[in-house]
């Protein structure tokens, strides 16, 4: 939308300051009710060119989306413009209703529920509590004649501008980040794609081998699988043969997984080339050999595995990366609340002298 | 589509930045601070579902937790400013001035009660 017509969605953006600008001005109910409906307008213009940019509603925009995007900008405008405290914090809980089901439909159904249980749970409630208990006369002054209302405006209209026209240059070549593997061999290695299929060959050539050593067959058809020629797929000395080329090329990054994978293979051939095959033995190497693997999917992938959305509406996978890519940022966020609340509790403990008074 | 939803968020995030200048209500500013984090919130959720990657909400839960701490550390700070002035006018707040203080004479009674008494000890030294 905004790099077909950027000049469409401006022009609507001036159209809601200009409404807000109003609102904010007015001191008749007429005057308000002329900016509300100019800023409905303007939002009405907005969704339209949303809703041509599409071409009508598709599964990216369905009527839900629109509604609701809608809604939340509305309430916000419309907490800008009531003049009473309470009802602009309850405009704001609407909003922030209306901005869960846009995180609802955006894959984030953890969000969605923390947002509603945190925000219009718990800090509009106790916001609600705080003008309940200060503001029991009704309008203030200070409620009713707004601070440089011009200004305000102004600001937020470059505010607005800025990111339009920025994103306009943006989207074009907005895209996915570069994985670690992507961006340490873009230069050593043609293509980063054939490592990560070369690791997924290895191992389930490995998975193969071990589930030979698991059913205890004798130790030459273990070998012959070793060396299977005719399905590549399976083979497990062709796979690490490719394996050892594509690594040789972006070798400055990986060079000490590979050593070490290198090291397991060595053990491995070795205690397959005993002659009384110890089993055992042979199936922690391949073990060993298969998590070094595991790791080098991970060093490759650098991340992504643990952070790609799989599904729509993946709780689990949010979990996981949260607790195991991103568990440091978790750690901190608990820090942080505990700080808060010590520090809530130290500004807010009642003086001594004026418990008495 | 990445940039329909982002109009809104940069929409929530401008209201909210107009609403912390315009208002003086204390209450209604954190509020609307409030609601510029949540316009960041929403352009990064709606990032994440385009990049199909967690980051985004991970972040957006970051943002959640700072949101709460702020929230708790205003509303008390809010409290402090009502016990001295009893308005939530900003305005009232515009200067950094220490005239109005008329607990300052209670605090410095037993202080200055103190002093007396440590320089009576101190000419009783010589």
């Amino acid at each position: 939308m905004l790099t077909q017509e950027p000049w469409q969605s401006i022009t609507a953006i001036t159209l809601w300051h200009l409404g807000i600008y109003l609102g904010l001005q007015a001191r008749s109910p007429r005057i308000m009710l002329i900016a509300f409906t100019v800023i409905f307008g303007a939002l009405a213009w907005l969704s339209l060119a949303w809703f041509r940019a599409f071409g009508g509603l598709a599964t990216e925009l369905n009527l839900i989306t629109l509604i609701c995007a809608v809604i939340a900008a509305l309430t916000a405008s419309g907490m800008l413009l009531i003049k009473k405290p309470l009802f602009a914090a309850l405009s704001f809980a609407l909003s922030i209703l209306a901005m869960s089901t846009l995180f609802l439909l955006n894959n984030a159904a953890f969000l969605m529920a923390a947002t509603v249980i945190i925000y219009a749970g718990a800090i509009v409630v106790t916001f609600l509590f705080v003008i309940m208990l200060a503001q029991q006369r009704g309008e203030a002054s200070y409620d009713t004649t707004p601070r440089e209302p011009f200004l305000a405006c102004f600001a937020g209209w470059m505010l607005s501008i800025g990111p339009i026209l920025v994103l306009k240059n943006l989207t074009d070549t907005w895209q996915r980040p570069l994985s670690l593997s992507q961006r340490t061999s873009q230069t050593a290695s043609p293509n980063p794609q054939a490592l990560d299929q070369a690791i997924r060959h290895t191992r389930t050539a490995l998975s193969k081998l071990t589930n030979a050593i698991n059913k205890k067959q004798p130790r030459d058809q273990i070998v012959a699988t070793l060396f299977d020629e005719s399905n590549q797929d399976t083979a497990l000395a062709t796979a690490m043969q490719s394996l050892r080329t594509l690594s040789s090329l972006s070798e400055k990054n990986f060079s000490a997984i590979h050593q070490r994978i290198e090291k397991h293979y060595e053990l491995l051939l070795q205690t397959l080339a005993q002659e009384p095959l110890d089993y055992a033995s042979a199936l922690e190497q391949a073990s060993e050999l298969d998590r070094c693997l595991e790791h080098y999917v991970k060093l490759s992938e650098g991340g992504r595995a643990l952070t790609t959305i799989k599904s729509p509406a993946d709780t689990r996978g949010l979990g996981t990366a949260l607790f195991s890519y991103y568990l440091l940022p978790v750690v901190f966020a608990g820090f942080l609340l505990l700080l808060a609340t010590i520090g809530s509790l130290i500004v807010g403990k009642p003086k001594r002298g004026k418990l008495e008074t | 589509m990445i940039s329909g939803l982002a109009l809104v968020a940069i929409l929530i995030f401008v209201a909210g930045t107009i609403g912390f200048l315009t208002r003086r209500n204390i209450i209604l500013m954190i509020l609307f601070a409030e609601l510029m984090l949540q316009g960041v919130s929403l352009n990064l959720i709606n990032a994440s579902a385009q990049h199909a990657d967690y980051g985004g909400q991970i972040l957006a839960i970051m943002v959640i937790t700072v949101a709460a701490c702020e929230a708790a550390l205003a509303l008390v700070l809010i409290l402090a400013l009502y016990q001295r002035k009893a308005t939530l006018d900003i305005s009232r707040w515009s200067q950094l001035g220490e005239e109005p203080l008329p607990e300052k004479d209670k605090q410095t009674t037993p202080s200055s009660q103190n002093q007396s008494e440590g320089t009576s000890r101190l000419s009783l030294i010589p």
